[in-house]
């Protein structure tokens, strides 16, 4: 087991070494830095002086090797330095930004959960008739449609008609609430066609099984063996399915944070692509990278933890 | 031998028979002795969902098609406006006459623009699918046939991408190339080859050990020679199926670009129309929203069911999971 954890940690750097590389090749190689700079001088200040200056000042001159080994070292020591646009501490801005994006993600990922498994065992119970085939194709039709539109009509309908919801907005601590229930709900509504139609898979196979047939066969309640039997294997696939969702969390939904000015990750990390602002961009793909191999690890624990014939070798 | 199996079937013997005798109905004698290629677009056209999302697709596209040609004006409809009449013409509403879906803010027909994005739509998922299943055909079956180094340098290459937020990366490279649906389509291949390659890695590395490779291997057949004729068509169906729902995911994420505004201003593209009503529909301009929605809608459903028809159809095996009642 420890064994095992210290040879997931000493194999996540070349991986952390190829996120940089990736990095570096798109935004110092094929024309990043030449568009920065461009990007961080007022218009009035674009001579070629003052940009060969800003070359220098940025280390953007240095030979490439050595920049490249800067990137990693500030990827290594989370040194990220100030963002570009608002010279705030990167470090202050993700400490600042990450609560709103798990505010409105947490609450709405674990919802969205609980309803499509829910749905997805009144799929499996029923199916092929009709409660199973009306929730096949909501999904698909959830699927479908884009989710711009769905959070446009929401707004409309929902926030400035109805006036169920404030338009957008946010505040510091509990308040937030209020602004957050309309992006939770269309989270959920967007997200649990694709979980729902996974879950019932998976259930289905489950249930499809030789070992429930037999179960059902010497007189097991169908409920019964439904909740111990097929549920508690079905786990395996729905979990890893759950945890491996975690990561993309953290950078939440990138669309509603924008969309209902929620000052999110996503928005941040968004705002960072359209104005080139560097370290903030390197700070996030860091965060997000680690966030990702961390919860691989766990998925796999957790299937060692959920399944006695995993062994983590 | 064939007959052997499929008498299996009838026994209700052996799984992978079983497929082929559940789904098809009754196993007919003509049956016998069909390709399981053969077998599978059988099934695919006893499927009725997936025949009625085939007959929607195949209509977008001919739509698409005879609209770029320039017949019944609906290219013109679409990006040409006129500024005389431009009082007269803007923002007509949704079931005006000669305007069934409206206009918009430049006076150009909404029905036509919509048509137009399925061009775009097609142009797209077809060239990021196109770019798409060389690579990660390439890389998978390397690494799953001569595994060792060049299967842990694949296996790191795939780990990186998938450790890099994926839309990151895409607009970030539209952002720095500059924005054309070429760029779009290649960024999306670049970060959405990944899923097909551990499948096709997985097949290759299966199929390494398999009696038929050996069997080929035994009559002289060199590597190229088994490799082509004989492991890849057997990642096929992962191929279709995976262009399939790479197509439908390239499309949805054109709006999220389209949001950002990454996406080309002036063209015809779903994401660009549904962006700007976003502004529109506050003064009750709801047309930019409707048009591409329902395109987009109805398109993207007849995609998916026919995506999951086709998986049905090609992997008995899976299928089998789901037909069996217990």
């Amino acid at each position: 087991m420890l064994h095992y954890l210290a040879r997931r940690i000493v194999s996540t750097l070349p991986i952390l070494l190829g996120v940089a590389l990736v990095f570096f090749l798109v935004f110092n190689l094929v024309g990043g830095s030449e568009r920065f700079l461009y990007n961080i001088l007022p218009p009035k200040g674009r001579t070629p002086e003052t940009i060969d200056q800003y070359r220098e000042a940025y280390g953007l001159d240095r030979p490439v090797i050595v920049q490249f080994l800067d990137t990693v070292g500030d990827m290594v020591t989370f040194d990220f330095g100030r963002s570009e646009s608002t010279r705030q501490k990167v470090s202050y801005l993700i400490a600042r930004y990450v609560p709103a994006s798990a505010a409105l993600a947490v609450p709405a990922f674990v919802v969205e959960i609980a309803l499509a498994l829910a749905l997805a065992m009144l799929c499996a119970r029923t199916r092929g008739r009709w409660p199973d085939r009306l929730v096949g194709v909501l999904s698909v039709a959830g699927m479908s449609l884009p989710m711009l539109a769905l959070v446009i009509i929401g707004q409309r309908f929902l926030a400035f008609e109805a006036g169920l919801f404030p338009i957008s907005g946010w505040t510091r601590g509990l308040g937030a609430i209020r602004y957050l229930a309309l992006p939770w709900l269309l989270w959920v509504t967007v997200s649990v066609g694709y979980d729902v139609r996974f879950f019932r898979t998976a259930l289905v196979e489950e249930q499809g099984k030789e070992y429930v047939r037999a179960a059902l066969a010497k007189g097991m309640p169908r409920r019964l063996a439904m909740r111990r039997h097929v549920l508690r294997n079905a786990m395996v696939p729905i979990l890893t399915y759950v945890v491996i969702q975690v990561p993309f969390l953290l950078t939440g939904s990138m669309l509603l944070e924008r969309f209902f000015s929620i000052p999110g990750i996503g928005e941040l990390l968004v705002q960072a692509i359209l104005s080139y602002d560097l370290p903030v961009m390197k700070a996030t793909v860091t965060f997000y990278t680690l966030f990702f191999i961390g919860f691989s690890v766990l998925t796999d624990l957790l299937y060692a933890a959920v399944d006695p014939r995993v062994r983590l070798g | 031998m064939s007959g052997g199996i499929v008498d299996k079937g009838r026994e209700g013997g052996a799984s992978a028979a079983r497929g082929a005798a559940a789904i098809g109905g009754a196993t007919r004698g003509r049956e016998r002795g069909m390709s399981p290629f053969r077998l599978s677009m059988r099934r695919l056209a006893r499927d009725r969902s997936a025949m009625a999302a085939a007959a929607i697709i195949t209509a977008f596209i001919a739509t698409a098609l005879v609209a770029g040609t320039g017949a019944f004006g609906i290219k013109e409809a679409a990006t040409v406006f006129d500024e005389n009449s431009l009082d007269t013409m803007r923002y007509l509403p949704v079931g005006t006459e000669g305007h069934v879906l409206g206009t918009d803010g430049f006076g150009r027909d909404v029905l036509a623009r919509s048509i137009m994005g399925i061009r775009t739509a097609l142009y797209l998922g077809y060239l990021a699918g196109l770019m798409t299943v060389p690579i990660a055909l390439l890389l998978g079956a390397v690494a799953g046939w001569y595994g060792g180094l060049v299967d842990d340098a694949v296996t790191w290459l795939m780990s990186v991408v998938v450790a890099v937020p994926g839309i990151l990366l895409i607009m970030s490279l539209i952002q720095i190339v500059g924005k054309s649906f070429t760029t779009m389509a290649f960024a999306f291949a670049v970060t959405g080859w990944v899923g097909l390659a551990r499948v096709v890695r997985g097949a290759f590395l299966q199929a390494r050990e398999s009696e038929y490779v050996l069997a080929a291997r035994a009559l002289g057949a060199g590597d190229a020679r088994i490799v082509f004729r004989h492991v890849l068509p057997n990642v096929f169906h992962f191929v279709t199926v995976n262009f399939v729902l790479q197509f439908v995911g390239v499309v949805k994420s054109e709006v999220f670009l389209a949001f950002v505004g990454l996406t080309l201003v002036g063209e015809a593209t779903w994401g660009s129309m549904i962006d700007s009503a976003r502004s529109e529909v506050s003064s009750g301009r709801w047309q930019n929203l409707i048009g591409p929605t329902l395109f987009m809608g109805i398109f993207l459903m007849a995609m998916t069911v026919f995506g999951d028809s086709l998986r049905d159809a090609l992997d008995p095996k899976l299928k089998n999971a789901e037909e069996v009642r217990s």
